[in-house]
């Protein structure tokens, strides 16, 4: 089964895996019954559409906030974190002095930017070492 | 006849009255943690078999000497007298593989204990310096571990008595059953034979604290057909929805009887090998005590003070127990222990166990590490009826605990050294109950609504980095005025040296294999 959340149209979704990583696609489909037939973008969204199920129950794993703002209120949300800890016992004055360039710095009204990345789980963590 | 009557009548009854269990058939740390009943010694040791058939004829000799669960000590209650030293034994599903299990009986295993605890790293987070790699040798070949035993002991002499009768079962097998070394022992060892344990001392008596001097294991759960006091079902057991306690079903614990979803727990076939057996999670944890005394130091400035804190961090009190959501200052945990003090045995007992948490977090933080591990009925967060019962989730996750701390601090600057907890989990499902408190309660915390804050004591915390590891002390912002306080840069306090999933099979089952007489079909 498979089974998405995203946000906007699904023709529009599905043309976009298309695009990007119809490789996969085809890997993961390739023995799927009749998928032989599909041959492009259009003929990956008929096909899937063709094969979708009403789901009754289902878990909606996020809100129907746009992905931009998602990411930007996640990105406040850890920014806002670090702030809190690293000025932990100063006095309102300076905490206030620090607020007022911290709101300059994350800018919560600008989705755009500074956010975090559509993709990465947290952006934060550095590559893994391990193997 | 009136059968509502008849009806009402046999509620009470099932309602009043714990089942019986067939004692004779249960392995007996499954029922008692022996640490409580006079044995605060320990070894730990771990087997390889290298022929079936010896292997077997081991396994038979040994079982005449397994410890049950029957009753011990003077009639009429006791049923024989106290052990000096209970054995006890476990397989991994390695080893009874080895020991001819039938297929079709291998393949009822649940999925994690095939795989056992390496292969689980990603979900235990074992990472960075709880990786398999830096573990004990002994765990290096995974496939190599088949056996577990566990020898405990009234005295350090009583211990050593039963251990070199079963080396000399060893011995007797001419090659058949090996006995692993690699442990890593006080003295900068890397190769011994053994794991011991030994409770800790406080003025010449053994205690149940570790070594960050904490007491352990308070809370473990009380089940149906457990012998045990009843008023120690108090603060133990599950709550209902009138606010009172009740034993947990037996099938969260024991494999053939019905769990807290009145279902059977998945076990192998036949019935008669999984029945009265259970699952047990063994795992060497050190401690790295002179980081945990910097991070008390570290925050020198928590408004209460250092011990304050330390009981925040847990959930307790280092100095005797005391729950810090009935004593969350100076001058309420002054007026307990006085109450403590005075009080006799059994009201001690209930007021360490018998206590809820409160709803904000201010007097116990909802981070606290009793609190993760055990939330008590506060998932519903104050919404009442939330669920079927207050702590009808935590209910599927409560796990017995076992084992002993190890080795001795001799210097509390330094994290170095031999010392830490052997911790020892049973439950009916490693999955359900243990790996899901791991993962989602100690290193994660979407549940208690506390982000990705791990548990101070036992998570795999990261110092360093741009989100270093934290935890949120709340306060009641209208009552004390003051901000929440956060313990920032939190380094890893524990670290993991070793461990497998083992299956502790009833008396009847380690007959059985002990005959190569399992049977499925």
């Amino acid at each position: 089964m498979f089974s998405s959340n995203f946000h906007g149209g699904l023709d529009t979704y599905l043309r976009g895996m298309w695009s990007a990583i119809s490789a996969d696609v085809k890997r993961i489909w390739e023995h799927c019954v009749a998928f032989d037939r599909v041959q492009d973008a259009e003929g990956f969204i008929t096909y899937i559409k063709r094969c979708q199920l009403t789901a009754n129950l289902f878990f909606v794993g996020s809100t129907d906030d746009s992905l931009e703002e998602q990411l930007k209120a996640l990105y406040l949300k850890q920014q806002f974190a670090k702030f809190t800890v690293s000025h932990q016992g100063l006095g309102a004055a300076k905490v206030q002095e620090a607020f007022r360039a911290f709101i300059e710095r994350v800018q919560p009204n600008h989705l755009a930017a500074p956010t975090w990345t559509p993709g990465q789980i947290d952006p934060m963590k550095k590559t893994s070492t391990t193997t | 006849m009136d059968t509502r009557a008849n009806r009402s009548h046999e509620k009470n009854e099932h309602h009043n009255m714990t089942m019986q269990l067939d004692l004779p058939d249960i392995q007996g740390n499954i029922i008692r943690a022996y640490g409580r009943f006079g044995f605060p010694k320990a070894r730990f040791f771990f087997l390889r078999i290298d022929d079936g058939d010896k292997g077997r004829a081991f396994v038979g000799t040994i079982t005449k000497r397994v410890t049950t669960s029957v009753s011990w000590g003077p009639p009429p209650k006791g049923v024989i007298p106290k052990p000096k030293a209970p054995i006890n034994i476990a397989f991994t599903y390695n080893g009874l593989k080895v020991l001819g299990l039938p297929r079709a009986s291998l393949v009822g295993f649940p999925q994690e204990f095939i795989m056992g605890m390496k292969q689980r790293k990603a979900i235990l987070g074992d990472d960075e310096r709880s990786d398999p790699k830096y573990w004990d040798k002994v765990w290096e070949k995974d496939q190599d571990v088949h056996v577990a035993m566990a020898i405990n002991g009234q005295s350090i002499d009583d211990v050593e008595d039963a251990y070199q009768w079963v080396k000399s079962r060893i011995d007797f097998s001419e090659g058949g059953v090996v006995l692993l070394t690699g442990h890593r022992g006080d003295n900068g060892q890397e190769d011994l034979p053994f794991q011991d344990a030994s409770a800790l001392y406080e003025n010449d008596e053994p205690c149940a604290k570790e070594h960050f001097g904490y007491t352990d294991g308070i809370g473990d759960p009380v089940f149906e057909g457990q012998i045990t006091d009843e008023y120690r079902v108090l603060g133990r057991g599950k709550l209902t929805r009138e606010g009172g306690w009740a034993r947990l079903e037996t099938g969260e614990f024991l494999l053939g009887h019905p769990d807290e979803a009145h279902e059977y727990p998945q076990a192998p076939a036949p019935t008669l090998l999984s029945s009265n057996g259970t699952f047990m999670v063994y795992r060497k944890l050190h401690q790295n005590v002179a980081s945990f005394e910097r991070l008390l130091d570290a925050h020198a400035s928590f408004p209460g003070g250092r011990e304050l804190l330390a009981a925040k961090l847990s959930g307790r009190w280092r100095d005797n127990g005391a729950p810090v959501v009935n004593t969350p200052d100076a001058a309420s945990k002054a007026a307990w222990d006085q109450r403590f003090a005075g009080a006799d045995e059994r009201t001690q007992d209930g007021m360490l166990a018998d206590f809820r948490f409160d709803l904000m977090g201010d007097k116990c933080p909802i981070g606290a590490h009793i609190r993760r591990i055990n939330p008590r009925g506060s998932l519903e967060f104050g919404q009442d009826g939330a669920y079927d019962t207050p702590g009808a989730l935590d209910d599927r996750r409560r796990i017995l605990r076992r084992g002993l701390p190890y080795g001795v601090v001799r210097d509390r600057g330094r994290d170095d050294g031999n010392h830490g907890v052997i911790f020892m989990a049973l439950n009916a499902s490693i999955e359900r109950q243990f790996e899901f408190v791991q993962q989602q309660w100690i290193n994660y915390a979407n549940d208690s609504k506390e982000g990705s804050d791990k548990d101070v004591l036992l998570g795999n915390s990261d110092p360093h980095g741009d989100c270093p590891s934290k935890m949120v002390i709340h306060v009641d912002p209208k009552s004390s005025g003051q901000p929440p306080y956060f313990v920032n840069e939190i380094p890893r306090l524990v670290e993991t040296r070793g461990g497998d999933y083992f299956f502790i099979p009833s008396m009847t089952a380690l007959r059985m294999i002990a005959g190569g007489r399992v049977d499925p079909t």
